[in-house]
This record gives structure tokens, C-alpha cells and sequence, in this order.
């Protein structure tokens, strides 16, 4: 049996799924806070969410076919998460997902975990201004470093889609960034 | 609690290979998007999410033992009430009362129902007699400390 193979057993058995949870947390905690992080913006939020994941990750432990990676399974998880998160925020505040994504980029300027210059700023304001699928597709494949294959199981999307809607996001970013640094050289 | 935490101190998990993964995406969300967390903010987190993880299983086996002792009690009272109104002096013959009251007490009798061999559709049904808020009075006031005590401090 493969080490991942190994662990994945033991994190199935009650008897040793204490042990390989605190094992899964020491993995995975970092990288799927960054993936909720960019998706709930700020720290706070983000927080919530982390905390959530790996509870409903310990909690499902018992149902994981293996039908997918044990990574992609908890990326789901935290995607879902995530969504979760803002459908409620949708709700309270009675707008749409993609408002709440805007409330919380305008928010971000007095996140005190938040430490970005004007261009940075610009950037996270950019990709708010995507629509809601597009950003998250840019920002798996590029800041979580997915495989098309892990995304497609994660959102549901073909590889196909999910490929032109990636490169057609990045020549949008690259376009609007290449004008506010134009813009920001002129200025000065 | 604390025990679990030392563990976790302790461990080496992470490899060179994954802690250096998780550096680079430190440093990317925090060069690229200006993001940054509160410091040691993951060790935190960890102690965090452990703790309720460990206070959801204790919650768990509570609930668990709640249903159970509140599928006691509705069966209990639907029986008393079953047989003081169907056959008041009787006790313990059930002529008349419904055949799933008189399973139920049948099975109460031959003391299977304490040791959970019944089934609970058929204690529902009973339980369909009694109504709710006397079931919660009888839980509340008596079930649940008798047998809560007896389940945590069995001896």
C-alpha cells in the first residue's frame, strides 16, 4: 500500500482517525486557507470558513469513497464552504454573490491583514470585477496551482471550458493591469 | 485535550518539501495579492479547530444518548397511559389495547425494550398517545438525570 494510500486508511479507521487527522491538518491547513482566503477576501471570514471546512472534513471522513484524490475531495469541501459562507452574507444583506464579493473587496482597504500597495489593490480589484465563476477559475489555477483535472472535479466544469474561460481571464487581467501601470507611470 | 495538542506540537508532518510549498504561498498571497495573516495564526487555528472537533464528538455522544433515552421515556408513558386508559385495573393484561401498544409493553415486560431491542417506528406509534410537552416533562424532570448519571458514572 502507497504511503497516501496508508494514510487515507488510517484516517478511514476509527481507531487510528484521531491521529491522522491533527497528520491532515498540519497538510492541508495552510493551502486551503489561502484558497478560502481569496474567495471570503478577508481574514476574518476566512477564519470562519477554515474552521468550518475541517470540521465538516472530520465529520464526512466516514463517507470518503476515494472517488476522487483525498486533495481534490477537501478543496470541494472548502469550496463549498466558502460558497456557504457568501450565500449567507447573500441573504442577510439581500443582494447578489457578486455584490457581497465587492462589499468585502471595499472592505479590504481596513482589513488589517490586508498589506497591498495600489497595484495590488488594483489587481484584487480587477479580479472582483470578473464574474463570480471566472475569478474563481483564475484564482485556482493560478495562486492554488490546480490541475484543469482537480478544478473540473471541484466546480463541475469540463477541462475544455474551464481552459478557454482561464486564458481568456488572464488576457483580461493582463490588459487592465498593463493600463494601470500605464496609467500609474503617467501620473507620476 | 491537551494531551491531542502536545501531539500535534510534537509531530513532524510536513516534509522540506511541504513546508517549502507552503512558504511559497505565503509569500505569493502576500507579495501578489498583499494578503497576510495574524502571527502564528496556524498554530492557533490548529489548537482551535482540534478542540471543537473533539467538543462535536462529546456533543455527538450525548445527542446519541439523549435520542435514545427520550425513545425510553416515550415508551414508557405511552405504556402507563395505554394501559390505564384501555384497562385501568388490569394490569398487566392487554385484551384491549391497541396490538402496537401491547407489543410495545410486551416487549418492556420481557425487559428487551432496556436493552434497545425494539423497534423504534413501533415506539413512535405508541408514543403517538402521549403528548409531546408530558414526554419532555418526564425527561426533564426524571429520564435524564437518572440516566445520564448512570451512563457517565455507571458505578
Amino acid at each position: 500500500m502507497t504511503g497516501e494510500g496508508e494514510f487515507i486508511k488510517n484516517l478511514l479507521s476509527n481507531k487510528e482517525r484521531d491521529k491522522a487527522f491533527k497528520k491532515l491538518l498540519d497538510l492541508y491547513q495552510e493551502r486551503l486557507y489561502w484558497h478560502i482566503r481569496k474567495l471570503v477576501i478577508t481574514h476574518e471570514n476566512a477564519d470562519d470558513v477554515l474552521q468550518n471546512t475541517f470540521l465538516r472534513i472530520y465529520k464526512s471522513l466516514p463517507n470518503f469513497q476515494q472517488k476522487s484524490t483525498l486533495h481534490t475531495w477537501m478543496y470541494r469541501i472548502a469550496y463549498n464552504e466558502s460558497l456557504r459562507f457568501l450565500e449567507e452574507a447573500k441573504k442577510k444583506n439581500h443582494s447578489s454573490l457578486d455584490d457581497v464579493s465587492h462589499k468585502y473587496l471595499n472592505n479590504l482597504v481596513d482589513d488589517a491583514f490586508f498589506e497591498g500597495d495600489e497595484i495590488q489593490l488594483k489587481l484584487q480589484r480587477i479580479l472582483s470585477e470578473l464574474p463570480e465563476r471566472e475569478r474563481q477559475i483564475f484564482q485556482m489555477k493560478y495562486y492554488d496551482d490546480l490541475k484543469f483535472r482537480e478544478m473540473e472535479e471541484i466546480l463541475g466544469i469540463k477541462e475544455g471550458t474551464l481552459k478557454s474561460a482561464y486564458y481568456n481571464t488572464v488576457k483580461h487581467i493582463e490588459k487592465n493591469m498593463l493600463a494601470v501601470e500605464l496609467f500609474s507611470k503617467n501620473k507620476v | 485535550m491537551k494531551k491531542l495538542n502536545n501531539h500535534i506540537m510534537d509531530s513532524k508532518s510536513k516534509t522540506d518539501e511541504q513546508i517549502s510549498f507552503d512558504r511559497k504561498m505565503k509569500e505569493m498571497h502576500s507579495s501578489a495579492l498583499g494578503l497576510k495573516t495574524p502571527e502564528n495564526y496556524f498554530s492557533a487555528s490548529k489548537m482551535e479547530i482540534l478542540e471543537k472537533v473533539s467538543n462535536q464528538k462529546e456533543k455527538r455522544f450525548y445527542l446519541f444518548s439523549r435520542k435514545r433515552i427520550i425513545w425510553a421515556a416515550a415508551a414508557s408513558i405511552a405504556i402507563i397511559f395505554a394501559v390505564s386508559v384501555f384497562k385501568p385495573n388490569v394490569f398487566p393484561s392487554f385484551n384491549n389495547v391497541p396490538e402496537i401498544v401491547s407489543d410495545t409493553v410486551e416487549l418492556f415486560q420481557n425487559n428487551n425494550l432496556a436493552q434497545g431491542e425494539f423497534k423504534e417506528d413501533d415506539i413512535l406509534i405508541t408514543s403517538l398517545f402521549v403528548p409531546d410537552n408530558e414526554i419532555d416533562e418526564f425527561v426533564n424532570n426524571y429520564v435524564l438525570e437518572e440516566l445520564v448519571y448512570d451512563e457517565v458514572m455507571p458505578n
